[in-house]
């Protein structure tokens, strides 16, 4: 029988810690993901040139009553997460929702 | 592919991404992006709706399955309810079943290759897995009978997966120990409806948003914990100037940011603040006395009712309503008015800390009948040892001012769980009920389902069951002794772990079974783990909390040997021989069931199997049809619709549902109803009425005189901070899924202690110093946090519970409202010291 951590008993120590299997991710994963931002319209170009700041980010469109479309490219998993948080907590933005997340496998 | 080719995909999956978020903003597609419909193919994906597997918003995202595998998702621009937005959590569906921990096999407790309780977790096979099991199910009941074995359940249940395992224990096993983690967060508003409104459920929808006047969030904080409509809330507000937003909390958190009224006031204040407001509008006589004549009674209801601790501690016997809760009097307007008279507008700033002027400010918004009002709360008041109280409190300044049932005009109790309302409440997976409002304690309710059922008069119990506050009670005193879990992480959710759930759990009486999907603080306390399929790997059905019912199918297979809860409770009823089960007087009323297994009396009675494998389209999976030979998702909605169709709780044929994006219920005549009670918008209000709450025979909706009392644990001198739990945006209840995404999990790591700078500072304490949070019951180690999302006052401290290396429960104390039994989570004393 092959050894596998499906077939010998899960040691209790490295089950707890969530350690009792390896990973299984791609090698050269690209993430995309757009997301619509709502800010105050007095605000709303000062929030857009923040955004462009940030890693990954372009903005595709925008609606002066305080809406802006963004679409963000990332290659590392844990960037899209960081992005899209440092938006939500930008002076200015009300919400940032997600709309859209595709890998790319490259 | 070429390196060409590959470019040119990725640039159109970035113009298809940027083309649906312009679609959900409503601004004109990107110009690049025109012609992407026809390069469609390029992305070789297959696209499938479902309902998001988080909050009760119930969001719609639309599903992309390559290879067996999930890999991609977008809000679904055809859902009513997001239309194509979803927030962070919804973002990241495709990567939740895809934890590198994930469960693929039956792991029993075992020493010397036998069940040991303080054995080592070895993989099993489910026959071997299923043998246990039902041997100590066996054992128990054979100790004790019904009240020996139980259930926790949830609100993330599935419709039919919770219908299951209702008709298992309440008509198989004869016990009424089956309550979900809805308990937790949505018991409280229940009652609130059933107890002013007599039927569980908002009257009106999200429609009333993009219709109303004003917003008031009671104890919410919609900006993390239901972002898309909050987005729905800041739209209508940026596009509206004259609308207004109130919010109240016991801090400020990101919900603030739209707030034109902020207000910060002491925990459990909030029953005087809702008061002050009833008499202001009595007072500034703004009654809307034609609406309160025709439709509304008075009542006093029972005070001094109690904590719900054990009976043996002093606040439990001092308590002169303990015993009649839920009792209340007849009484007129007038005695209502006096009643009020005592919370004015300064009692009410004195008590709370808010401004008279703010409060003023927000009464207004109530009282001003050109204003139409939206009232949201979900935790704050749930959560809490009076909130039945403050349900009918918000009710009665809905009801005093006829601000209801109509658009724009709406108290809309927020659902947290996907399918607390679906599932949970509307299938009465609770210790006290039946489906569609139903009760164990009344006979005719009983004697409905029985028929329903096809099961003797006299199988289910009249006697409520354990609870979940006193299923912990009760495994840890030895008398809960087969206990299966499901779909929840009650461990590291329940209050009080180091006294009740964790000596409970580790009781060598006791066998507990969890059925998971990741190794959850709650499976490493179990005997038996159960790998459990998730979400899209199973075919499911969800309700949320604007009573839309949404389907999805089986879009990818479970991993290893995961098998669905559905088939997990089916599976398990064949073990069962009715002889083992039912005493002997109680198959004397059906011989016919003599010899026959729980199987087949409760899954293979001609209702339940009456639709073959040929109705299921055939290009979708369906692991748990195939394996029973019957179209059972659809046998069990069917059989369960019966119950409440013809009463105001009508749902659609099953069919319907998988075709379309979610239906309101009560669904008459293909026609879904946005507004319940008014005429002309609900088909069981009776012509002439106008409104009518015929949740009761008299139709009218019951106006309570329920006064302020205290916390049951407030700060002292040793214990000087009320801590306050809940949650964060990223991360979803206690993690288990969410922080298995590497997103999720970096954008909140690990939980902090939100503390004022000042009060930091007097205890020497900077910001990221390490500390111990300490109550009477336990504590835990975190780091302060001074500034960030959540600013608190002084005295209030905050901390999440998502995370598993900070159990925050073992400080917590599981003090409930005594008439919900819902926990509150929001109040105890704690201190905190330097480590």
């Amino acid at each position: 029988m092959v050894d596998t951590p499906f077939t010998r008993n899960v040691d209790r120590r490295k089950f707890i810690n969530g350690r009792w299997t390896t990973a299984n991710v791609s090698e050269h994963p690209v993430e995309i993901a757009s997301i619509l931002v709502q800010a105050r319209p007095e605000q709303l170009n000062a929030v857009a040139r923040a955004i462009e700041m940030l890693p990954g980010a372009q903005i595709y469109n925008r609606d002066q009553r305080g809406k802006l479309v963004v679409v963000v490219e990332a290659t590392d998993v844990g960037s899209i997460g960081e992005t899209l948080n440092a938006m939500s907590s930008m002076p200015g933005v009300l919400s940032a929702s997600l709309v859209f997340q595709g890998t790319d496998d490259g | 592919m070429t390196k060409n080719k590959g470019m040119d995909r990725r640039q159109f999956l970035k113009l298809e991404a940027a083309t649906m978020a312009a679609a959900a903003g409503g601004l004109p597609t990107p110009t690049a992006a025109q012609n992407l419909i026809t390069d469609r193919s390029f992305t070789e994906l297959k696209w499938n709706k479902a309902p998001c597997r988080f909050c009760g918003t119930g969001c719609g995202v639309m599903v992309a399955t390559k290879d067996g595998r999930v890999v991609a998702t977008h809000g679904d621009t055809k859902s009513e309810v997001n239309r194509g937005l979803n927030c962070v959590k919804g973002y990241f569906l495709s990567k939740i079943m895809y934890g590198h921990d994930r469960l693929t096999r039956p792991l029993l407790r075992k020493k010397n290759g036998k069940y040991d309780k303080n054995g080592e977790f070895t993989p099993v096979s489910w026959e071997e897995a299923f043998d246990v099991m039902a041997q100590q199910f066996k054992s128990a009941l054979a100790k004790g009978g019904p009240s020996r074995v139980g259930m926790f359940g949830s609100g993330q249940w599935t419709i039919w997966e919770g219908y299951a395992a209702n008709k298992l224990f309440k008509a198989g096993f004869r016990s009424n120990n089956i309550d979900p983690n809805a308990r937790h967060c949505m018991a409280s508003a229940v009652m609130g409806f059933m107890r002013t409104f007599g039927m569980d459920e908002p009257m009106g929808c999200y429609d009333d948003f993009e219709t109303t006047d004003a917003f008031v969030l009671w104890g919410s904080n919609m900006a993390e914990m239901h972002p898309i409509l909050w987005s729905r809330v800041t739209d209508r507000r940026l596009s509206a100037p004259h609308v207004r937003v109130a919010v109240l909390s016991t801090f400020e958190h990101r919900s603030f940011d739209l707030a034109d009224i902020q207000m910060v006031f002491t925990p459990q204040t909030d029953l005087a603040i809702l008061n002050a407001i009833a008499n202001h509008i009595i007072s500034t006589n703004r009654v809307n006395k034609d609406f309160v004549n025709q439709h509304t009674v008075f009542k006093r209801g029972q005070a001094d009712i109690g904590y719900g601790l054990r009976p043996e501690n002093p606040l439990e016997q001092k308590a002169t309503g303990r015993s009649k809760a839920n009792e209340a009097t007849d009484i007129t307007f007038e005695e209502y008015a006096k009643f009020v008279s005592e919370y004015t507008l300064e009692k009410a700033a004195s008590l709370s800390g808010v401004p008279v002027n703010r409060i003023r400010e927000l009464a207004e918004l109530y009282a001003d009948p050109k204003t139409k009002v939206v009232s949201l709360w979900t935790m704050g008041f749930n959560q809490h040892t009076r909130g039945v109280w403050c349900n009918n409190l918000v009710y009665n300044i809905h009801l005093l001012t006829g601000k209801i049932a109509e658009p724009g005009n709406s108290p809309f109790s927020l659902t947290g769980q996907p399918s607390a309302c679906g599932t949970a409440r509307e299938v009465g997976t609770f210790s006290h009920r039946l489906p569609a409002d139903m009760l164990v304690a009344n006979k005719e309710h009983r004697y409905k389902a029985e028929k329903i059922w096809k099961v003797p008069e006299g199988t289910i119990a009249p006697q409520p069951g354990y609870h979940a506050v006193l299923q912990n009670r009760m495994l840890r005193d030895g008398k809960l002794n087969a206990y299966w879990v499901q779909v929840n992480n009650n461990l590291q959710a329940a209050a009080n772990v180091n006294e009740e759930a964790y000596p409970g759990y580790r009781n060598h009486e006791n066998f507990i079974v969890v059925s998971e999907a990741y190794p959850t603080v709650t499976a490493q306390a179990a005997d038996l783990v159960l790998p459990t399929a998730m979400w899209v790997e199973k075919e499911g059905a969800y309700g949320n909390a604007e009573r839309r019912t949404h389907f999805w199918h089986q879009l990818v297979n479970a991993p290893g040997e995961a098998r669905s809860d559905l088939w997990q409770l089916m599976e398990f009823s064949k073990r069962f021989k009715i002889e083992e089960v039912w005493p002997a007087e109680l198959i004397a009323k059906k011989p016919e069931y003599k010899g026959k297994t729980l199987f087949e009396v409760l899954f293979k009675n001609g209702e339940v199997d009456k639709f073959p494998l040929s109705d299921m389209a055939q290009d979708f999976e369906n692991q748990e049809s195939k394996s029973f030979g019957f179209y059972v998702q659809k046998g069990l909605f069917e059989e369960y619709a019966g119950f409440g169709r013809g009463h105001g709780h009508d749902l659609a044929p099953f069919d319907t549902y998988h075709e379309v994006r979610g239906l309101r219920w009560p669904v008459v005549d293909g026609k879904e109803t946005r507004w319940r009670y008014r005429e002309g918008l609900d088909p069981y209000v009776k012509p002439g009425k106008g409104v009518e709450f015929y949740g009761f025979p008299d139709g009218k909706a019951r106006i309570f005189a329920l006064p302020y009392e205290p916390a049951a644990e407030s700060p002292d001198t040793t214990y000087p901070y009320w801590l306050v739990t809940g949650r964060v945006l990223e991360h979803w209840h206690s993690g288990s899924m969410t922080r298995r995404v590497p997103e999720l999990y970096r954008a909140f790591p690990d939980a902090v202690c939100f503390m004022h700078p000042d009060d930091a500072a007097e205890l020497s304490i900077r910001r990221g110093d390490e500390v111990k949070v300490e109550s009477r019951r336990g504590s835990i180690r975190t780091r302060i946090e001074t500034r960030g999302r959540d600013r608190m006052p002084r005295g209030v401290v905050f901390v999440p519970w998502f995370d598993e290396s900070q159990l925050i429960n073992k400080v917590t104390l599981d003090a409930t409202d005594p008439i919900s039994l819902q926990t509150d989570f929001k109040k105890c004393a704690v201190r905190i010291v330097r480590v």
